[in-house]
């Protein structure tokens, strides 16, 4: 590394190192820590996720900042799902009728349909006339401790993602609340960043973070109606054109396909100019 | 007859004279200071609003959103394919690097190993873009405080290492090149003497970039001591990249939990020490400089083979959530994929680097001169575009 020196200053006091964990050990540490607060430890893809109850939310991630073997200080982000019964916005699904086999497996409700396809006349949804009402529980939980009681059908999910400096370990912590009255406590007192992401999450999603120093829009015009994140809310170009959806699932020709099935099974490619030949060349 | 020291003397007398009465005499008022959307400092269209006492900052209320664009909007009714032109421009400095942890995420939802090559070939041009990117700093901070001899050093090679991400990409700012599974394609046979020798040019800039900025008086005035953020409000906030860097903490995302070919090739992290706008500005010289060797290093080991992994014709990605991250230019950049099944998310979250970053000067720029405004900003190098997404 060349040496860059740096002119006289006071060298500062650094937060302590953490201890490396796997994903197993941040798991148990959780459900030893959260206690009854915990839903649920998921491990997904390397990453330890923690359900917590709404009610245990700031404590949850008060915990996992100042937990001596976690020491979670790095804020990272802070958002939310907004889980429905259709797997994709209205108008897309449609056009994926004939392509996509999971569209269909969530029963979709007639009852909350008035938002999209109220606007859309030509947009007729058959399938929502056809299915029936049922329980819509994107986030069923296995044990749900003490009197804490479960949301139902069309949830927010709150998710924060943590982790502790310059180390791999990290925490993914999420709650569910339900669609009507979303509201939740400030993160702002445990983690200083977590303003902005709390403002953003407020005007995309209108969940409300009681505690909140300024819940004003972060993004979007002070006189914008609306919560542009949420299922309900249709994207104004498809209102107007409806996207045709099946242009990138055409298809394939099938002398295309078999050269292609070929060129895949011999690991070679026509498009691809490899530099093996000038290898030698350029070494030297 | 007068001489030069009565002459000096008397200007000490009348300065003297002058301090007294500003102390004595002037009632600083209070002030709102409205800087920006569209001024030159605030890299596109941040707007300050600044409370002033005097000269000193009381209060500032960054207001952001002027760029907003609704990505994580506009990614749901996209597909995973679609998606990488979008979230190119997410943060316009370093498009390649954007890609790379949407891809990576959609990747190990589906379960698809890119081949070798691709791996070593995208951390390669990951490397590019990140020189790319902290020569445009190089060129922008110095402008902002008063130097504008580096800018034309540092954008010369700067478009020489364009020339070289374009001549494998086809774009300059824009690559779009990844593909779920692998690269587009491999590289032209040119590549190897043009990458090697665009890094012997951007060795000696960065040599002389030192020479021109970290030496400078006027430019140590400006930065040291200037706008110091420490580590744990930096972790408050979730400031990442050479900024948290700069301020003592060891947090590279290439290092911490390695992704693409990182493990395979060796680097330093530059740590630095006092988190002011001089160690921000000197740890991205230092890195652009391991940068150069990385990118060496790769074009060393490169693998051969293919560059694309066998992916299904219409890329499906089954249920599942992931967050994938990446260390951009800026920062930790990553995307929270949730899928519900079929041709697109069922919704992305997009961390950006620059979001984080700004979100701390309500707290650096408080009690400041006016123009420290301009140098704290600038030593953040934001892009508007991460922030607003």
């Amino acid at each position: 590394m060349a040496k860059i020196s740096r002119p006289s200053g006071e060298v500062m006091q650094l937060p302590p190192a953490a201890t490396e964990l796997d994903a197993e050990a941040i798991a148990s540490r959780l459900e030893e820590g959260l206690g009854d607060g915990l839903i649920e430890t998921v491990i997904n893809h390397g990453q330890v996720t923690a359900r917590v109850i709404p009610d245990f939310w700031v404590n949850a991630a008060r915990f996992v900042k100042t937990d001596e073997q976690l020491t979670c200080t790095f804020f990272s982000w802070l958002s939310a799902i907004h889980w429905i019964e259709e797997a994709f916005p209205e108008g897309e699904v449609q056009a994926r009728e004939d392509n996509s086999e999971v569209q269909s497996e969530l029963p979709t409700d007639p009852t909350e349909s008035d938002s999209g396809s109220g606007n859309t006349s030509d947009d007729v949804q058959e399938s929502d006339a056809n299915s029936t009402v049922s329980e819509f529980a994107p986030y069923p939980s296995t044990h749900v401790p003490g009197t804490y009681e479960q949301p139902r059908g069309r949830l927010f999910q709150l998710v924060m993602q943590v982790s502790a400096p310059a180390s791999s370990v990290s925490v993914l912590l999420k709650t569910e609340l339900p669609e009507t009255d979303a509201r939740i406590s400030t993160l702002t007192d445990v983690f200083a960043g977590a303003n902005w992401h709390e403002r953003e999450c407020h005007e995309m999603f209108g969940i409300v973070f009681d505690g909140h120093p300024d819940l004003s829009k972060l993004y979007l015009p002070e006189d914008f109606e609306g919560h542009p994140l949420l299922k309900s809310f249709s994207l104004g170009a498809r209102l107007v054109k409806p996207w045709p959806g099946n242009i990138d699932v055409e298809e394939i020709p099938p002398e295309i396909e078999a050269r292609l099935d070929a060129e895949f099974a011999t690991g070679t490619s026509t498009t691809a100019t490899a530099d093996d030949g000038d290898e030698g060349g350029d070494s030297e | 007859m007068t001489t030069l020291g009565d002459l000096k003397d008397s200007v000490r007398a009348m300065a003297h004279a002058a301090d007294a009465r500003v102390s004595v005499d002037i009632q600083a008022g209070e002030m709102k200071l409205n800087i920006g959307p569209q001024h030159p400092a605030t890299h596109g269209v941040l707007r300050l609003v600044v409370e002033l006492d005097g000269e000193m900052v009381k209060s500032v209320k960054p207001v952001i959103g002027y760029m907003h664009r609704g990505y994580e909007k506009l990614l749901e009714v996209r597909s995973y394919p679609q998606a990488t032109a979008l979230i190119n421009r997410v943060d316009w400095v370093s498009g390649f690097c954007n890609e790379i942890p949407f891809i990576l995420g959609a990747e190990a939802l589906m379960g698809i190993e890119p081949p070798p090559r691709a791996t070593y070939l995208r951390t390669l041009l990951c490397e590019l873009q990140r020189i790319a990117s902290h020569l445009v700093f190089f060129s922008a901070y110095p402008l902002e405080v008063g130097a504008m001899t580096p800018m034309f050093h540092a954008f010369r090679e700067r478009e020489r290492v364009l020339d070289v991400l374009e001549s494998v990409t086809g774009g300059r700012f824009h690559p779009n090149f990844n593909r779920v599974g692998g690269l587009f394609k491999d590289i032209p046979a040119t590549f190897r003497k043009e990458c090697s020798e665009a890094m012997e040019a951007v060795r000696k800039v960065c040599q002389d970039l030192e020479d021109l900025i970290l030496g400078n008086e006027i430019f140590l005035e400006r930065t040291v001591g200037i706008g110091v953020l420490p580590a744990e409000v930096a972790l408050d906030y979730g400031v990442s990249g050479p900024n948290l860097r700069a301020s003592g903490v060891a947090q590279d995302i290439r290092k911490i939990s390695p992704y693409l070919a990182y493990d395979q090739v060796s680097f330093e992290v530059p740590i630095g020490e006092n988190g002011d706008c001089f160690d921000r500005a000197r740890m991205r010289l230092l890195e652009t400089i391991e940068s150069a060797y990385i990118v060496d290093q790769l074009l060393d080991s490169l693998p051969s083979g293919p560059v694309m992994a066998k992916v299904p014709k219409v890329i499906k990605i089954p249920e599942g959530e992931i967050y994938s991250k990446g260390e951009n230019p800026r920062g930790e950049m990553g995307y929270y994929i949730v899928s519900r099944g079929g041709n697109n998310p069922y919704r992305v979250k997009i961390r950006s680097a620059s979001f984080s970053n700004i979100a701390c000067v309500e707290y650096l720029l408080l009690g400041v001169f006016v123009p420290d405004i301009i140098a704290i900003l600038g030593s953040l190098d934001f892009v508007l575009g991460d922030v607003d997404r």
